[in-house]
C-alpha cells in the first residue's frame, strides 16, 4: 500500500439555496459544511448518518457530480474542480458508483447486455475484436450474473440481481475508486449478506477503494476500515472502525450505536438504551454551537455558542466534542460484554 | 391462572386469483396470541407477513384476493365468518393496525386532531368535544411536545417520527386489545426507531395490549418479541420464543436468516449468505420452499411437504430433520390446533 492517499476531501462546503414560501427570504441548507478527510487506497472508509445529515451529497462531491460551495476534492493528488471537461471525463473512467436503488438506477429499456456495455461504449474502453464480449463475461463471472440474463431487462430481475448488475455495469472499466451510496439498503436480509460479501471479495479482486456511504452501522462494521459519523452536514467523528464501535467518544455516536437493535434477545435484555429526544433539528435552521447540543445529554453552556473542531482526542481517533465526557468513563454503549 | 389466547390464528391460507395464475401468498399460518405479549412475524419481503396481517382484518380487496381455508378466532369468534357490520365493531376498536408509512396512511387535508378523534367518535359515541380533548391527551402521551396546539396541525406539518406516533395514537384511540404494527419503523432513522420501539414498549404495559410486530428487521426482532414466528414463501416453517428461535433455530431458513444478519458487535470475515432466492408463488410446490437453498435437504424434501412438528409446548418447526423430536404432528393447513393455551387444570 502506498504511503499517498487516492482521496483527498478539504473543507469541502456545499451549500443549497432555498426560498421560504412565494415571496419569502432565501434561506441556506448547509448540506455539506466544512468536512475533511483523506482515504488510502484499497481502503474502505464509511461516512455514516441519518437521513438529511448530508452523506449522500457528501458523496455527489466526491465525484464532481455537483460542484462545491468551498474547498476541493484531490483524487491521486488532482483536485477534480479544476480538471477541464476532457480531463474529468477521463478521470470518472476511475470514479463509480453504485447507488441505492436498484430499481430506478437501471434504464428499463435496456438489456442487461446493453448497461454493462455502455460504459465500455462512452470511453471507447477495450475496443479490441472480442475485448468487449470478454470483459462482459468476466464481469458476470465475478459478479455472479449468469450469460442467460444477458439479453433480459431489468424488471424480470429481483433486487439483488439487479444490485449485481448495477456493481458489474460499475466495475466494468475497471475502476479505482467506488462510491457505494446505500447499496444493500433495499435489500433484503439475506440477499443483503450475498451483496456484502461479493463487495468484499471484489475489493480483493480489482483492488478498489470504496467509500461506502450508510445509516446502517452493522454493515458499515462488516465492511469498512474507517469511519465518519456525519451530523447535519459536519463529521462529528472519525476513527478505525474497531475503536468507533468499542470506544466512541461522541454523544452523538455513542446515542447512535445504542440506537441500534441487536440481533440477540439475551444481550437486548441486558442493554440501557440512551434515547435522544427530539427529531434532527432543521438544516435550514441548524442550532447555534455545537449543532448536537439540544439532544446532547452532557451538554454545557459552552456547547451553545461555541462550534466544536474536530480534534485528534485519540490517536488517529478524531473527535468534535471538547467536553470529552468519556474520558474517563468509557460511554455506555461500549459497556456491553459479549 | 391460565390465559386464554386473545387471538388464534389457525391454518391460514390467502390466495390471489390472478388472470394467468394462483398466487399462494399466505398457505399455512398459525400461532396463539396472549394478552400483553408480542408476537414478531419475521420474514423476508414476499414471505406473505403482510398480507396476513391484512388478511386477520379482511382488509385485502376481494376479489382478487381470497381466504381460502382457516380460521381467525379473536375471543373465540371467528373474524372470517362474522357479518361485515359486526367485523367494523372490532376493526380499529378491538384490534387496530398501524403501518410502515406514516405519510400515506395519514389523510392529509385532515388535521391530526381530526384524525384521531374520528375513530373515538366512531366507536366509542362520543361527542365532538370529548373526542378532541382525548385526541389532546393520547398526542401527549405519545410523546408529541405542546399537543394541544399541535394537534391542530396537518401531517405535513409533522416529522416521519411524529407522524408514526400520531398514527399509534389512532391505532390506541379505543384501547385495543390487539396492536398489528406492519414494519411500524422500517421508514424511520434508528435514532427515532429507538424512541418509537420503547413507545410501544411502554403503552403495551399501560394498555395491556397484545402486539402483532411484522419486521424484517432481526434486531427488532430481538429487542422487542416474546414469541416469534417465521414465514417463507408464504408458509410458517418455525414458531418459538425468543429465546429459543434465536439459541436453537431449528428450521434451515430460520438458520441461514440469523446468520446472514451482521451486527456491531461482532465482525465477521464472510456473513453467511443464503444462496440463490425465494421461489416464485404462482407455482405449487409438492414439497419444501426452501429445498432449492437448503444445505441440509434430503431427498424427499423435494416432493413431500414437510409439516409442522411441535418439539415441545409452543416449539414448532416445518422440516423434515425435526420428525424424529416430533411430539406432534399436523399438516400445516390443518385449522384447530392449540400449540401453546394450556388447558385448565
Amino acid at each position: 500500500m502506498s504511503n499517498q492517499p487516492i482521496l483527498e476531501v478539504k473543507g469541502l462546503k456545499k451549500h443549497f439555496s432555498v426560498k421560504k414560501g412565494m415571496f419569502g427570504a432565501q434561506g441556506v441548507v448547509r448540506a455539506v459544511d466544512g468536512v475533511s478527510f483523506s482515504v488510502m487506497p484499497q481502503e474502505s472508509f464509511a461516512v455514516v448518518g441519518e437521513s438529511g445529515c448530508g452523506k449522500t451529497t457528501l458523496g455527489r462531491l466526491i465525484l464532481a457530480l455537483e460542484t462545491a460551495t468551498e474547498g476541493s476534492v484531490a483524487f491521486e493528488g488532482r483536485d477534480l474542480y479544476k480538471l477541464s471537461n476532457a480531463e474529468l471525463r477521463k478521470t470518472r473512467r476511475d470514479l463509480q458508483v453504485i447507488f441505492q436503488d436498484p430499481y430506478s438506477s437501471l434504464n428499463p429499456r435496456m438489456t442487461v447486455q446493453q448497461i454493462i456495455e455502455e460504459p465500455l461504449i462512452i470511453h471507447d474502453a477495450y475496443s479490441g475484436p472480442g475485448q468487449r464480449a470478454k470483459r462482459i463475461d468476466y464481469l458476470l463471472d465475478v459478479c455472479g450474473i449468469s450469460q442467460s440474463h444477458l439479453t433480459r431487462f431489468p424488471h424480470e430481475f429481483s433486487g439483488g440481481q439487479r444490485q449485481r448488475v448495477g456493481i458489474a455495469r460499475a466495475l466494468a472499466l475497471n475502476p479505482k475508486l467506488v462510491v457505494a451510496d446505500e447499496p444493500v439498503s433495499a435489500l433484503d436480509v439475506s440477499i443483503q449478506a450475498q451483496i456484502l460479501n461479493l463487495l468484499k471479495d471484489l475489493q480483493r479482486e480489482f483492488k478498489l477503494t470504496y467509500v461506502f456511504i450508510s445509516h446502517d452501522f452493522s454493515v458499515v462494521r462488516h465492511l469498512c476500515d474507517r469511519i465518519a459519523v456525519m451530523y447535519l452536514g459536519k463529521v462529528v467523528e472519525l476513527a478505525k472502525s474497531e475503536t468507533l464501535f468499542d470506544d466512541p467518544q461522541h454523544p452523538y455516536t455513542e446515542a447512535l450505536l445504542s440506537a441500534v437493535p441487536i440481533p440477540d434477545p439475551s444481550i437486548e435484555k441486558r442493554r440501557k438504551r440512551i434515547l435522544l429526544s427530539g427529531d434532527v433539528p432543521s438544516p435550514l435552521k441548524p442550532p447555534s454551537g455545537c449543532h448536537f447540543h439540544p439532544r446532547c445529554r452532557y451538554a454545557q453552556d459552552s456547547c451553545r455558542t461555541t462550534p466544536p473542531s474536530l480534534e485528534e482526542s485519540k490517536t488517529a481517533h478524531w473527535t468534535a466534542c471538547p467536553i470529552n465526557p468519556f474520558k474517563e468513563k468509557p460511554s455506555q454503549a461500549a459497556l456491553i460484554e459479549i | 391462572m391460565t390465559l386464554q389466547p386473545v387471538l388464534s390464528v389457525k391454518g391460514l391460507r390467502t390466495h390471489f386469483f390472478l388472470d394467468e395464475h394462483i398466487v399462494r401468498a399466505v398457505d399455512g399460518v398459525s400461532y396463539d396470541l396472549l394478552p400483553g405479549k408480542t408476537l414478531a412475524v419475521v420474514g423476508e419481503s414476499g414471505s406473505g407477513k403482510s398480507v396476513h396481517a391484512l388478511s386477520i382484518l379482511r382488509l385485502l380487496p376481494e376479489p382478487p384476493a381470497k381466504v381460502v381455508a382457516g380460521e381467525i378466532l379473536f375471543k373465540g369468534k371467528d373474524l372470517l365468518k362474522m357479518p361485515a357490520e359486526e367485523l367494523r365493531q372490532i376493526r380499529g376498536n378491538r384490534i387496530a393496525m398501524i403501518f410502515q408509512e406514516p405519510m400515506t396512511s395519514l389523510n392529509p387535508v385532515l388535521t391530526i386532531g381530526d384524525q384521531i378523534s374520528e375513530s373515538i367518535i366512531l366507536h366509542q359515541n362520543a361527542t365532538q368535544e370529548k373526542a378532541w380533548a382525548k385526541a389532546i391527551d393520547l398526542l401527549g402521551k405519545v410523546g408529541i411536545p405542546h399537543p394541544s396546539e399541535r394537534v391542530n396541525d396537518y401531517p405535513h406539518q409533522f416529522s416521519g417520527g411524529m407522524r408514526q406516533r400520531a398514527m399509534i395514537a389512532i391505532a390506541l384511540s379505543c384501547e385495543p386489545d390487539v396492536l398489528i404494527a406492519d414494519e411500524p419503523t422500517t421508514a424511520l432513522d434508528v435514532t427515532i426507531q429507538a424512541q418509537i420501539l420503547e413507545l410501544m414498549k411502554e403503552l403495551q404495559k399501560e394498555f395491556h395490549m397484545a402486539i402483532i410486530l411484522i419486521t424484517h428487521n432481526i434486531g427488532v426482532v430481538a429487542e422487542m418479541a416474546d414469541e416469534v414466528a417465521v414465514m417463507y414463501a408464504g408458509r410458517q416453517v418455525e414458531y418459538g420464543s425468543v429465546g429459543d428461535i434465536f439459541k436453537d433455530p431449528k428450521h434451515p431458513y430460520t438458520r441461514g436468516l440469523l446468520n446472514s444478519v451482521p451486527s456491531i458487535y461482532t465482525r465477521k470475515e464472510k456473513l453467511e449468505a443464503i444462496p440463490g432466492q425465494p421461489p416464485e408463488l404462482n407455482k405449487e410446490f409438492p414439497g419444501c420452499p426452501f429445498v432449492a437453498r437448503c444445505g441440509v435437504a434430503e431427498a424427499r424434501c423435494k416432493d413431500q411437504d414437510p409439516p409442522e412438528f411441535e418439539l415441545a409446548a409452543g416449539r414448532m418447526s416445518n422440516c423434515w430433520k425435526q420428525e424424529s423430536e416430533s411430539l406432534k404432528t399436523r399438516h400445516r393447513h390443518d385449522a384447530g390446533r392449540a400449540p401453546q393455551a394450556p388447558v385448565l387444570s
